[in-house]
């Protein structure tokens, strides 16, 4: 019995949640897009990591009744990592693709360029912003060492938000990057793995505050 | 004899014996055997001892907020001198540093020259402790997070493997060592890829304590394991333990 808002106030200021798919069929990814609704309808500010087909996120936000344009450019900015790599352009306010050659190291450097462009124009306090991954393993298909890039990115982060102290959560499916898992845990203020027992969904808290104590994900609300 | 800062590992196993080198493997992260290394090096720290960290696998940004997390303000830590960290991330990477008490390695880094620029750094920082006459009274650890990120860093098992053979034997001779006191040595070692390289780490260790978890139907269960120690032990010791908000409590099952 653990309602979304107590989740979230697990995370201290500047922390980081990590949100572990460890069974597929228990469905952690989504819990997180409940999560991002639940953020986005309260008026929070998102910066939202996209490492999947933009299609993808889109899918999955409609089965669970949010249309996103509603909140982009508003209060939900997406960098779609996986359209700047495979060179997918998109003509969609609030989704932002970076343009020309991309490799690992140029990505870092053309990032940071950016987010530090995009926090200028955009006057958010710290305490009202998220950061959401979706999801991080996504870093194994789009990048030739991905457990390097991934560290220059949390590095990239810490650079260029040490003044605002955003909230962040991650979403990670470790069979599809499972050379991040150390890193995931090391970061993470907090950590939730995401497991089906005895037929149910659950999240069992694994690190933070509330240590061992079991959820269901997908309770009627 | 120097404590492990947990009461079940003193009274079980005894106190570690001064200048010994302990490896912790954590087999998976879910154990979170880094965090019983970190709960070592943050009691030892409060208790006003020395601490000497080799950054290897984060960026140093990371490293901070576990400090943190243990209640440990690191830039307080490193301006008192009480902290010293060698950033060799940082120094394989091409990320500088300028705050007080960390260490760039300099030049190229190879399995033939990290041993040589270790012990300079090392012998740096400690001729600053014996300027400020910090040896009186405290005793030396030192932590290498983590020894498996080697591999990452130098490409190759063989290349690996060549430095951490070397580095014992450089170890055993430079004034680093010898001109001034030594310490403890705590390794850590991340997963179960490489167990050749692992072997080599596991037979140079006085002790060696490694950590599994598992997720069953009634949540997380820990186990941790000692599989070595100065001692000939006729069995395998074996704890389960859970992390509480004041520590890491550890019950023995045999």
């Amino acid at each position: 019995m653990l309602p979304i808002g107590d989740i979230l106030d697990l995370i201290p200021e500047n922390g980081v949640m990590t949100v572990v798919q460890r069974d597929l069929e228990a469905n952690g990814d989504r819990y997180v897009l409940l999560i991002l609704k639940y953020l986005l309808k309260k008026g929070e500010h998102v910066f939202l990591f996209l490492y999947e087909p933009y299609t993808f996120l889109t899918r999955n936000l409609r089965n669970i009744g949010l249309n996103v344009e509603e909140y982009l450019d508003r209060n939900l900015i997406i960098f779609d990592v996986f359209g700047s790599i495979n060179k997918i352009e998109k003509d969609v306010k609030g989704v932002y693709t970076l343009s020309g050659y991309m490799d690992d190291v140029i990505f870092i450097s053309k990032v940071k360029e950016w987010a530090e462009g995009v926090l200028k124009k955009r006057e958010v306090k710290g305490n009202r912003l998220w950061i959401v991954t979706y999801l991080s393993s996504g870093v194994c298909k789009l990048f030739h060492n991905p457990l390097y890039t991934y560290k220059m990115i949390l590095l990239t982060k810490e650079d260029i938000l040490k003044e605002k102290s955003p909230r962040t959560i991650i979403t990670y499916s470790p069979v599809e990057c499972p050379i991040l898992e150390d890193i995931v845990y090391f970061v993470s203020d907090v950590v939730i793995e995401t497991k089906v027992i005895k037929g149910k969904r659950v999240g069992i808290i694994s690190k933070g505050p509330e240590e061992n104590v079991m959820f269901e994900l997908f309770e009627e609300r | 004899m120097v404590s492990w800062e947990i009461k079940a590992l003193d009274r079980e196993i005894g106190e570690i014996k001064k200048y010994s080198l302990v490896l912790i493997h954590q087999e998976d992260p879910l154990s979170r055997g880094i965090d019983i290394l970190y709960h070592i090096l943050t009691a030892k720290l409060k208790k006003d001892n020395l601490i000497g960290y080799f950054n290897i696998s984060y960026p140093l940004p990371l490293v901070f907020r576990a400090l943190r997390r243990f209640g440990i303000d690191p830039t307080k830590e490193l301006e008192e001198l009480r902290l010293a960290i060698i950033d060799t991330f940082g120094s394989f990477h091409g990320i500088r540093s300028t705050i007080k008490g960390v260490w760039t390695l300099e030049g190229m880094l190879s399995s033939e020259t990290l041993p040589i620029k270790y012990a300079q750094v090392i012998e740096a920082h400690k001729s600053v402790w014996a300027e400020n006459n910090m040896f009186e009274g405290r005793d030396i650890y030192g932590f290498a997070v983590a020894i498996s990120s080697y591999l990452e860093l130098f490409g190759s098992l063989e290349e690996t493997l060549r430095y951490l053979e070397l580095s014992s034997e450089v170890r055993a001779v430079h004034p680093a060592y010898k001109k001034y006191p030594r310490g403890t040595n705590f390794w850590l070692w991340m997963g179960k890829d490489h167990p050749d390289v692992f072997a080599s780490v596991y037979r140079r260790a006085d002790y060696v304590l490694r950590t599994r978890g598992y997720l069953t139907e009634d949540g997380i269960k820990r186990e941790l394991t000692v599989l070595k120690t100065p001692e000939l032990e006729k069995e395998v010791i074996k704890f389960e333990y859970e992390f509480k908000r004041d520590g890491i409590k550890l019950s023995k099952i045999y």
